[in-house]
């Protein structure tokens, strides 16, 4: 019995090493070592930065549009949250809103031709103009008539 | 840069010491390590509370970290002069080489931990970030806190960001370092997260240690560091391991009250399960449960744990009284009736089992590995104090989770799949405390006399 138990226990520790060093070599394997700037959230922040730049100073709330919005487009439900979220944190402090019921709206359309959008971007927004365009990201602002 | 983001929690980490040891003063070396990873969780903690009370009374945001920084010095140097008025032996004890197994156990612990160490830091220079829901829920509340200045409170009633209503420990922390930074650095987030990271391994050992010996402390921190999921976990800088140090604090406290009768370990106790409910959502349930808990334990003896908790669930509960409605709990009536649907018990045990097995991130189940070693290791031997305790905060809160899963609105497969393996995890360093408790240490399984 004394020899199992300490059979067992030096195995344990064998074991437990050996996955430790497992996992590191692993990761190491997939290292990158521009991954740091290469990461989704980084990407996304870049294309967020001239619009942020463009907003005024007294804008505090922003309205979102994005597939999931347009009358019969198809998309990922997940992608969708996930690109929202992506927006709120790279946003702030600006607080972004789902809808279009604000003066300035954030437009991620995906593949979706703007051009072909138009009619229903009129129909939700009113009159409007892209203030500036940034990776396939449109800032909209409403015009007054 | 990461000179200052790593000296800013340094004077938390030594602040938080020095709580703990104005609460309790004992000497002895022995608890020295102990009562230093108890001050990180301590510091982080306190640090979080000071900042939420002075947005409260509307204090200016810049001015905050100057007052941090004076705060944490005053209350070292109260520890020191306290130290120093009763004369405490200062003069170093003869150093004692330690014996052969002691360092072959610490090392061995060691190239655990840089080995888990390095897999962490591997993990967040790949997502400096964290992971989706620590920019989605934890770094977003950060950056509207930072962001926002004087007036973030205003933005927890818009709602501005996902899960507004959880709680602020990380997202103050994270906030306070960029604060101290004067930018939204991704360091920050890493370094808090780094820092919870060793202190699970740290707490662990110096816990165990304390009861067990050193050689069983060592084990303990050679397995948990050995387990992948850790390093990952807290790279993703997700609330989960912070929750799960703070658990493992609030029990392993409990016990060594069950040992000594200390009664200011149970102030402890208190005050580090309130931290929990300050940490996350799933917190709450566990402080009640502590409380309860601390009242078998010894009915008269719960006003040490209230004391302990008072402040932090002060803040909470104000806290709570400024956030949206949690997500959970949207149709009661609903929740109630599927408590007696016996196919969401049916999915639920059938994850749990899948889960657990799966549980840790090794290429074989550690789970089965670390069930044959206590088979083979284990002999029947009664531990001292009331190991109940904490055996009996772990099984309830793991049924307070079986509740919330039967309770959800959310479709119960994904969320069991989003979320059951990060709630396995809260309750994992507290289950290998427990374990550690009972089984032989390595010096008795080496011991030329064997029982059994």
């Amino acid at each position: 019995m004394t020899k199992i138990r300490r059979f067992s226990f030096v195995l344990l520790i064998i074991v437990s090493l050996s996955f430790s060093v497992y996992t590191t070599y692993t990761s190491l394997r997939h290292f990158r070592p521009n991954a740091g700037e290469q990461n989704e959230v980084s990407a996304w922040e870049n294309r967020m930065q001239p619009i942020r730049e463009k907003l005024p100073p007294d804008v505090t709330e922003i309205g979102y549009l994005a597939e999931w919005d347009i009358p019969g487009a198809t998309y990922g439900q997940t992608d969708q949250y996930h690109e929202f979220n992506l927006t709120v944190y790279s946003m702030a402090p600006f607080i972004v809103r789902r809808g279009p019921a604000h003066d300035w709206v954030l437009g991620n359309f995906g593949n979706v031709l703007i051009k072909k959008i138009d009619p229903w971007l009129r129909a939700s927004l009113g009159n409007y103009e892209i203030v500036v365009t940034s990776g396939g990201l449109y800032l909209m602002h409403r015009v007054k008539p | 840069m990461i000179l200052i983001a790593a000296l800013s929690s340094l004077l938390k980490i030594i602040g938080g010491l020095a709580l703990i040891h104005l609460v309790w003063d004992s000497r002895q070396m022995a608890h020295l390590t102990f009562k230093l990873f108890l001050g990180t969780g301590a510091g982080f903690g306190l640090s979080s509370i000071l900042y939420f009370g002075w947005f409260v009374v509307k204090f200016p945001a810049a001015r905050y970290p100057l007052f941090e920084f004076f705060f944490f010095v005053a209350l070292l140097v109260i520890c020191l002069a306290r130290e120093i008025r009763r004369k405490t032996d200062l003069k170093p004890r003869a150093w004692k080489m330690p014996t052969i197994g002691a360092w072959i156990w610490g090392g061995l612990a060691l190239v655990a931990l840089v080995i888990s160490s390095w897999t962490f830091w591997l993990s967040s220079s790949k997502n400096p970030h964290g992971y989706n829901d620590a920019w989605a829920i934890w770094n977003a509340a950060a950056r509207f806190i930072y962001l926002g200045g004087d007036h973030w409170m205003s933005f927890i009633l818009k709602d501005a960001w996902h899960h507004a209503d959880y709680p602020l420990l990380l997202a103050l922390n994270v906030a306070d370092g960029w604060a101290v930074l004067g930018s939204d650095s991704t360091r920050i987030p890493v370094i808090v997260a780094f820092v919870f990271f060793l202190s699970i391994i740290g707490l662990l050992f110096s816990a165990t240690t304390l009861v067990r010996g050193f050689e069983q402390g060592a084990l303990a921190a050679l397995v948990i560091a050995s387990v992948p999921q850790l390093p990952f976990l807290a790279s993703w800088q997700y609330a989960d391991a912070p929750l799960a140090y703070f658990f493992l604090a609030t029990g392993a406290l409990m016990y060594l009250y069950t040992l000594t009768s200390e009664k200011k370990l149970l102030i402890l106790a208190g005050l580090f399960a309130a931290l929990a409910a300050w940490t996350k959502n799933e917190g709450v349930t566990f402080a009640l449960i502590a409380l309860i808990v601390c009242a078998l334990l010894r009915l008269r003896d719960v006003k040490y744990f209230i004391l302990g908790a008072f402040a932090p669930a002060l803040l909470i509960a104000f806290y709570k009284t400024l956030t949206p409605g949690n997500d959970l709990f949207v149709d009661k009536a609903k929740s109630m009736a599927q408590l007696l649907d016996p196919t969401r018990y049916q999915i639920i045990l059938s994850k749990i089992i899948a889960f657990s097995l799966a549980f840790g991130g090794w290429s074989v189940s550690f789970l089965v590995v670390f069930l044959c070693y206590i088979l083979f290791v284990f002999v029947r031997q009664k531990p001292a104090g009331k190991l109940w305790a904490p055996i009996l905060l772990i099984a309830a809160q793991f049924a307070g989770y079986f509740v919330i899963y039967l309770m959800t609105p959310h479709d119960l497969v994904v969320h069991l799949s989003t979320s059951l393996d990060r709630l396995l995890f809260h309750l994992f360093p507290l289950t290998l405390f427990v374990v550690f408790m009972v089984l032989p240490s390595p010096r008795e399984i080496f011991a030329k006399k064997q029982t059994g």
